[in-house]
């Protein structure tokens, strides 16, 4: 279960980051439409082995 | 109402790329490009089911646990090692929707990233019985971010009171290689 307090400090943490990196922080592929060159290739690259 | 990883069946597969196709033409993104290969090998797995590989969506879900669509992104995940003690869900790759790509606001940002690593820690409890989940990192900037999240978690204290209760929640942050490592 994810408490309440877990969930506020995984908020903060992140805020806290973004403050730390400032607009960097908008360039992660967590926050960015995939990369047209590479969509494919990612697809494939990163769908691993569950033995990895 | 609160946001949720949940498992893609077709149906909600097939709402998904029409809901994101409208939108990146509202946006003027290319989905063809951007998004299409990713969903044609994500349909690929919504259709085809393999063991221990899932096609997940982030959407808000209501009190009866009904998907209140938009979908903010999808994600592939998988089971390692299942049934043992060892045993992690990892959260593969995720795409994020068009509509939320066209934003670009750091004001809303880090509640978007969170949103991801709240619903995933969710769903590694909750739907696969683990309290170790890793999730990708595919991009220097991302393994930039989460060594800072790894530091910053340890200097607001690992461990959390959960309400009304006497023990303590502890949540253990480490970047392993291209992966954070999450222990609940």
């Amino acid at each position: 279960m994810v408490t309440p307090e877990l969930e506020a400090l995984v908020r903060d943490a992140w805020k806290a980051v973004a403050i730390e990196m400032g607009d960097n922080f908008l360039n992660m592929s967590w926050l960015s439409a995939p990369a047209q060159a590479t969509a494919r290739a990612l697809v494939e690259e990163e769908s691993l082995p569950l033995a990895a | 109402m609160p946001k949720k990883l949940v498992p893609l069946t077709p149906a909600l597969f097939q709402r998904l790329e029409t809901s994101w196709r409208k939108d990146a033409e509202a946006c003027d993104l290319d989905f063809d490009s951007s998004w299409a290969p990713h969903l044609r090998y994500a349909s690929s797995l919504v259709t085809n089911p393999k063991d221990r590989y899932w096609i997940y969506a982030l959407s808000h879900v209501d009190a009866s646990d009904r998907i209140r669509p938009p979908f903010d992104r999808i994600v592939h995940v998988n089971l390692k090692l299942p049934k043992t003690p060892h045993a992690e869900v990892r959260f593969v790759w995720s795409h994020l929707s068009p509509h939320l790509a066209a934003q670009k606001d750091l004001s809303t940002a880090p509640d978007q990233v969170a949103d991801y690593m709240i619903a995933a820690m969710a769903t590694a409890r909750k739907d696969h019985n683990c309290k170790a989940l890793r999730l990708y990192l595919p991009d220097k900037i991302d393994h930039q971010a989460a060594q800072i999240f790894a530091k910053v978690i340890g200097i607001m204290g690992a461990k959390v009171a959960p309400s009304g209760g006497k023990s303590v929640a502890k949540l253990e942050v480490r970047v392993v290689g291209q992966w954070l490592l999450l222990k609940m």
